[in-house]
């Protein structure tokens, strides 16, 4: 089957993050280049349940300390309620419940993308562990102490049927979970696909990478000259794939490994390149015709370097592009669908986001990097994840035959 | 909906009595044939440097044990195979020393323990040692770990035309995760998938996605529920004894992977054990 012919379309999508919940906030967000990054406070420890802190800004979501519905409160941990709030806005769940009326909920796919999934669960039992070795308090859920707690707690919280599993390869997460429900879709084992990343802030993450040296102090900066690290973020985005064309459809997705090194890019972005090519390979679309590029853009000077350097190469720096990460921090295996939610909006309604808090750019960049956001007709667009492992996912999104601005 | 059509043609498994493929094959066909002794220690794989073996996560070593011998198994090079890589519950030691650190002293995290901790750091590790830019992924569904990893592979084969290796693996946890997991024994397995015949094929699979009930499915025996990885069992034990029957992997709440496995060759390619 020429996998070119086979169309999928976005009939619904959500995202939240620091920026707030819902398309509406973060478009507000976007026209105003609003930054959700802030410094972690004593206040933020208290509320991750973390005695100390490294010193750096994150993107935290507000509104995380209301636990889960009575009926959901053995699912109950800090991501999970990341993943309820962010179910519940644009129409998500209802779109959920039509899609699998008209198909049967065991025709719903779901494969969900996380790094940090449910570990804060983990790591505060590891504050009641007994003389024996034992936690005090072990979970009624064994389910929550795993990897796949949030593809299960999402299969439960919608009533999905169909095949469900969580893929966790680092920041590509969530873009590699479109591309395997597109595959799911395109074989006929579903008609349509719920996807999407959720990550939350924990010790794990926070002082994992605080270890490599990654964190800034400062609100991160990507592609500026004076960028020294990433901030974390939290985010959970959603979107509802079916089969057929439709206004809002996936273009293409690649995806590739760097064989280079577990923290570090691939210094020329041969890998990334390689992801480029498979996703626009698909449609013909040459990547600097593509209207928008939404970057990895972490802010570390190796990312950020490498990222610019593919830019030039295989977009001849003619698209604008940005990264979000000033706005919203580093949602690691969220990324990859918090960074598609901001495509679509782009598609929708025109604007491309600015890489806020970024002034100074870093002048061997490209003159496309976009500080401040703008509006524009927007017809294709595509989306980097990058992450650990080496693992690269390019997707691109287009406006099919349906109506737009 | 007809069936997929995918073939084997590499095999790799991992336990601590049976520490290859041949050994398990053996057993399973030969089930007089005594078991090699318990408690072999984990497993060195060759493609890592005597300094990466010795530092090497339990998880990277199992994985890539594995990996090494169903790519040898199949006589292709790495580059040109994507990869699948799924676990219950990634490398638990890994985890366990994380959050004890986490609790008294966190700014000691260990860097090289945090990537070891993350769930796609084998699948990383084997793209870098094996000089592979093909695709890795990594993913996991609890119990049914096994069975949804066998999808993706299986959907990547079938969509993407591609030969894809499969590596199934989950040690065994250590501190108070042992209770929360059960995850007791390591136990790594693997498959090189491709999408055609070919003069090296071992196994036809031909595969679906059946909406079944999943306790239709088969389960793995009762011996076996000590592994993480335990899913995949009764695939291999059908690959070693291949009786005409499919097999069935639970994938929750309503479907099952039917696989029909049938032998392409008259003389297994292992070597039997003498006793």
């Amino acid at each position: 089957m020429d996998r070119a012919l086979f169309p999928v379309h976005v009939s619904a999508y959500t995202l939240t993050t620091a920026l707030g919940s819902g398309q509406g906030a973060h478009l507000r967000a976007i026209e105003h280049n609003r930054s959700g990054l802030q410094p972690l406070t004593d206040r933020a420890a208290k509320e991750l349940g973390l005695q100390k802190l490294p010193d750096t800004w994150a993107g935290m979501v507000d509104g995380l300390d209301t636990a889960l519905p009575s009926h959901l409160t053995h699912w109950d941990c800090r991501n999970h309620r990341l993943a309820w709030k962010g179910l519940q806005t644009d129409g998500l769940l209802d779109a959920v419940a039509g899609a699998m009326q008209r198909h049967g909920p065991h025709r719903l796919a779901l494969v969900l993308g996380t790094s940090t999934s449910s570990i804060q669960a983990t790591e505060q039992a590891y504050h009641h562990v007994n003389a024996e070795g034992r936690f005090e308090s072990p979970p009624a859920n064994p389910v929550l102490q795993s990897l796949h707690a949030l593809g299960a707690f999402v299969q439960e919280a919608t009533g999905i049927e169909g095949p469900c599993y969580t893929v966790s390869t680092a920041c590509s997460s969530s873009a590699k979970a479109v591309a395997a429900a597109h595959r799911l879709l395109r074989l006929g084992m579903a008609d349509a696909a719920l996807v999407g990343g959720v990550d939350s802030l924990c010790g794990n993450v926070l002082f994992g990478f605080q270890a490599l040296q990654l964190l800034s102090t400062q609100p991160c900066r990507p592609f500026d000259q004076r960028r020294d690290g990433i901030n974390l973020g939290e985010g959970a985005a959603f979107l509802l794939l079916e089969k057929g064309p439709g206004a809002l459809q996936l273009l293409g997705y690649g995806e590739s490994s760097d064989a280079h090194h577990m923290s570090a890019p691939h210094p020329e972005g041969l890998g990334a390149e390689k992801a480029v090519n498979a996703a626009f390979g698909w449609s013909g679309l040459m990547p600097e015709a593509v209207d928008y590029v939404h970057l990895h853009g972490t802010a570390t000077p190796k990312n950020d370097e490498t990222e610019a350097t593919l830019l030039r190469r295989r977009y001849a720096d003619r698209p604008p592009a940005s990264s979000s990460k000033g706005m919203v921090g580093h949602t690691l295996g969220a990324a990859g669908a918090v960074g598609s939610a901001f495509a679509l909006m782009a598609l929708e309604t025109g604007w491309l986001t600015g890489t806020v808090n970024s002034t100074a750019l870093d002048p061997a960049f490209s003159p496309g990097i976009l500080t401040q956001s703008r509006r524009q007709a927007v017809n294709t667009a595509s989306v980097h994840a990058f992450g650990f492992g080496g693992t690269n996912a390019v997707l691109v999104w287009g406006r099919g035959s349906g109506v737009g601005p | 909906m007809n069936p997929f059509q995918a073939f084997v043609q590499g095999v790799g498994f991992w336990s601590r009595q049976w520490p290859d493929w041949a050994t398990a094959y053996t057993h399973w066909h030969q089930p007089m044939a005594p078991a090699s002794s318990t408690g072999t220690p984990l497993p060195s794989p060759r493609c890592l440097s005597a300094g990466d073996r010795r530092r090497a996560a339990q998880s990277v070593s199992l994985a890539l044990e594995v990996g090494q011998q169903a790519l040898t198994d199949a006589g292709l090079q790495a580059d040109q195979v994507l990869s699948v890589f799924t676990s219950a519950h990634g490398d638990l030691p890994t985890i366990h020393d994380m959050c004890s650190t986490l609790v008294e002293h966190p700014d000691l995290v260990s860097p090289m323990r945090f990537l070891n901790s993350i769930h796609n750091a084998a699948a990383g590790y084997w793209s870098q040692v094996m000089g592979s830019m093909a695709a890795h992924t990594a993913l996991s569904a609890h119990r049914s770990s096994f069975a949804a990893g066998l999808l993706e592979a299986l959907s990547q084969c079938q969509a993407e035309g591609q030969p894809v290796l499969l590596v199934g693996y989950d040690t065994a946890a250590t501190g108070p995760l042992r209770e929360t997991t059960g995850s007791e024994q390591p136990l790594a397995l693997a498959l090189l998938i491709t999408p055609r015949q070919s003069g090296h094929s071992k196994y036809r699979l031909d595969w679906q996605l059946n909406h079944t009930p999943a306790f239709m499915g088969n389960c793995p025996p009762n011996g076996v529920s000590q592994f993480g990885m335990a899913d995949g069992w009764p695939l291999f034990e059908r690959l070693a004894r291949t009786d005409g029957l499919p097999v069935k992997l639970p994938l929750p709440p309503s479907h099952c992977l039917e696989i029909g496995v049938t032998a392409l060759e008259s003389e297994p390619s292992v070597i039997l054990v003498k006793p």
